[in-house]
């Protein structure tokens, strides 16, 4: 091979090389989430404050927060919730340990307390699902979930926090996101009237949640989800102890008028391995016991 | 540049060109009523005028055009050997370095063509049969189709080198898809691998438009580049030393 | 004389062990060149040397002074061929095939198509595509695709195969007109004697690769014609070998 085509070959291999380090050195941020993940998945305590809530042209319609305090170890936890739909604001309460789970409403003085009686096949079950998250099967599915995001890796960006966490990123515009999630989202947006006569949440007898339940505006035409916009924030311990998704959907009800809806949910992460939930004295208290409906499972 | 008339005439009054060119442009033409009726009877959105070229254009870059792009590359140069017509012009005063490159942009305008023409076909379709067509979504279209010509020309660069091996149109046509698929594969299991093959770029159009001009836009730019003219001097390095 | 063709001490082996080995050659100015063997000699291995379809194992090539190898592009300049095996574009009109070449010598004038077309008796079937050509018809077109650019020298291999008597007779005139009216110098392999005996000033007989002999008309003793001379040599051969 003569000199000529060889340094030219030299050259551009040379450049070839340039390009496809120095585009990964700038994408190192889904690395980063994968070991975040899996190192949280083994904590054994937190305490997580998560928000949600639900904009109609930059209207709240619809906001959650809630303090959830979860000890995995000890099989306990608690979180209070408040909603506020449409101007309402409502509190709930929720205790569970191993024996019991107790609910109380703002709505009234009752503690709703269930009794928790299959202790023994929930451990079972338990140590089972610890067995199928062997190392082999947690690389396949890390393998599955690399395929699946595979176009969206290098789209994740990292900056350092003034914190001294990293914030991840992955800012998705309408023609990144899967024709899949657009056709599901519009499919259950343009159904929503006939979901209305179901019941959302069941469990708890007779409380009903059905007030819980966001009012969102009937769209018709030109609905899309125009953005998603992921953000992780993970500590210098690699931890994640961070995640806000706010997914933007556009469209016009019947009568034409055009919808922006903003679906917030954020959720912080702290004392991890650190956290006790707070429990319930029951003493002097009026107590409802409510039979679980769904006793005895199939199997 | 006078032989580049010639490659073209060759190359686009083949009648499976044409057939092809058309065949191009009608898919999405017919793709649109089919999805309008069917968003329509299931109540759904999947595609609208704004995002069906952009849809299009990923189906496109993901096996079609390559698939036509092996075609034609494996016709100009394996087929034409097999034909013994690449000789015609061989024997005539013009080099091999102005063949080469004369082949090279006839092809290179050919995919220019198809990537136009699935362009239009598929704005007018999503402007016709479906709902929320926005200029925005035009522009956006048109740059990313345009985009499009690099990763497809530097895969098309690679065929070119790999096919001055092969003397049969229609080996060179398999070996060429197979080679394709397998650089598929690698993209999906060896991530780290996939980096250094220019299928990690067929839909790099979707980080223009959404990051614009940054570092690994700028990084995925120039390892392209390099590897388009890579292959462009060991595909005519190798197209000079052959004898017929 | 000025020379047109010069080939020094070419060499190409195949890996079939056929080839052609130490072939020295010199066409001048204003000859007709033939170069007579059977098939499978080698003629067209030369040819192709010549035209640089192949490469020699060693040895080098000039036309017009140029060494093809390196200038190619000035060497071919003003030289048509028409090599055996090479085939034009079937999709294509004879027209347009005889279009594809013209665009490869700017100062080719408007009009020189039809009139080489009209010179091997194609201007009817000139808007026909190729396919439906027989081995003759193409054949002619190979010729006026050889002849297209005006050229002062033409490299012909087996340009009469496929051809039937009419067409060889036509060609036979041709090349003694082209020669004599406009002294275009020509180089022609076939294995046919009297189409050697018709056109050329001097002959070489290539022989397993070989040049086994060479005359011109005018070094032949009297009465003696290339066929005897042709005979002569291969005795001589075989004696040798």
């Amino acid at each position: 091979m003569n000199t000529k085509i060889l340094s030219a070959v030299g050259i551009s291999g040379l450049l070839m090389a340039g390009g496809v380090l120095s585009a990964s050195a700038s994408a190192s941020g889904y690395d980063l989430f994968k070991t975040s993940v899996k190192k949280t998945q083994h904590v054994n305590s937190f305490t997580a404050n998560v928000q949600a809530s639900l904009k109609d042209n930059d209207t709240v319609i619809y906001s959650v927060n809630s303090l959830n305090k979860e000890n995995l170890k000890a099989d306990s936890g608690s979180s209070t919730v408040s909603v506020i739909n449409n101007g309402q604001k409502s509190n709930v309460e929720f205790y569970n340990n191993n024996q019991q789970s107790v609910v109380k409403s703002s709505k009234d003085n009752k503690y709703y307390v269930k009794q928790e009686r299959e202790k023994k096949w929930d451990d079972s079950k338990k140590k089972h699902e610890e067995e199928s998250f062997s190392a082999q099967k947690q690389k396949d599915i890390e393998a599955i979930f690399d395929a699946l995001t595979k176009n969206y890796q290098d789209s994740v960006t990292s900056k350092q926090l003034p914190n001294g966490n990293t914030q991840l990123e992955l800012d998705l515009s309408k023609n990144e996101i899967p024709a899949v999630g657009q056709a599901v989202m519009s499919f259950f947006l343009k159904n929503l009237d006939q979901q209305t006569g179901e019941k959302v949440h069941e469990g708890f007898g007779p409380l009903q949640f059905a007030d819980l339940k966001p009012s969102i505006p009937q769209l018709v035409k030109n609905i899309s989800v125009s953005r998603v916009d992921l953000k992780g924030e993970v500590n210098p311990d690699q931890y994640l102890t961070g995640q806000k998704a706010d997914v933007y959907v556009s469209g016009t009800d019947a009568s034409g008028k055009e919808h922006n809806l903003v679906l917030h949910i954020s959720s912080n992460l702290d004392n991890l391995n650190k956290t006790n939930a707070s429990t319930i004295d029951l003493n002097g208290k009026t107590v409802v016991k409510v039979q679980d409906r769904h006793d005895g499972h199939e199997d | 540049m006078l032989n580049v008339r010639n490659e073209w005439m060759k190359l686009i009054r083949k009648r499976s060109a044409i057939a092809l060119l058309v065949i191009s442009g009608l898919l999405p033409l017919v793709a649109g009523p089919i999805i309008n009726v069917l968003q329509n009877r299931f109540s759904f959105t999947a595609f609208d005028g704004e995002s069906f070229p952009l849809v299009m254009l990923s189906l496109a870059v993901s096996f079609y055009l390559p698939l036509l792009l092996a075609l034609a590359i494996s016709d100009v140069f394996s087929g034409e050997q097999e034909q013994k017509t690449l000789s015609f012009l061989l024997v005539r005063p013009i080099s091999r370095m102005k063949i080469f490159k004369s082949k090279t942009i006839s092809t290179g305008l050919y995919l220019l063509a198809l990537l136009l023409i699935i362009c239009i076909s598929s704005i007018l379709s999503g402007a016709i049969w479906l709902e929320n067509f926005t200029v925005h979504g035009l522009f956006l279209a048109v740059v990313s189709f345009m985009l499009s010509w690099i990763p497809l020309m530097a895969l098309g660069l690679l065929f070119m080198f790999l096919v001055q091996w092969i003397g049969s149109g229609s080996r060179a046509l398999t070996f060429s898809i197979i080679l394709y698929l397998a650089m598929m594969v690698v993209n999906f299991l060896f991530p780290g691998l996939a980096r250094w093959l220019p299928t990690y770029d067929t839909n790099w159009y979707q980080r223009w438009i959404n990051s614009g001009l940054n570092t690994l836009v700028m990084g995925r730019c120039l390892y392209l580049l390099s590897w388009c003219a890579m292959f462009y001097t060991l595909g005519y390095y190798k197209f000079s030393k052959k004898e017929f | 004389m000025k020379k047109i063709l010069e080939v020094q001490n070419v060499t190409k082996r195949f890996k079939n062990g056929r080839g052609i080995e130490g072939i020295n050659l010199t066409v001048n100015q204003g000859e007709v060149f033939g170069l007579l063997g059977p098939n499978g000699v080698g003629k067209t291995t030369l040819m192709k040397c010549i035209v640089a379809l192949c490469q020699p194992d060693s040895g080098s090539i000039f036309i017009h002074g140029h060494n093809v190898k390196e200038q190619f592009e000035q060497a071919l300049k003003s030289v048509g061929t028409l090599i055996s095996g090479v085939e034009a574009i079937d999709y294509l009109t004879g027209y347009e095939n005889l279009l594809l070449i013209s665009r490869l010598y700017p100062e080719i004038e408007t009009g020189r198509i039809e009139k080489v077309l009209e010179w091997v008796g194609m201007e009817e079937h000139k808007n026909e595509k190729l396919k439906s050509f027989s081995t003759g018809m193409r054949q002619r077109l190979y010729l006026a695709a050889a002849l297209l650019a005006k050229p002062s020298f033409v490299i012909l291999d087996e340009p009469t195969n496929g051809l039937d008597i009419e067409g060889k007779l036509d060609f036979q005139h041709l090349i003694s007109r082209l020669a004599k009216e406009e002294g275009v110098t020509f180089i022609l392999s076939t294995h046919l004697i009297e189409e050697v005996e018709r056109l050329c000033d001097r002959v070489a007989i290539l022989s397993k690769g070989k040049i086994i002999g060479e005359a011109t008309k005018n070094e032949l003793e009297k009465n003696k014609t290339f066929e005897s001379f042709y005979i002569d040599c291969i005795k001589k051969r075989k004696e040798v070998g």
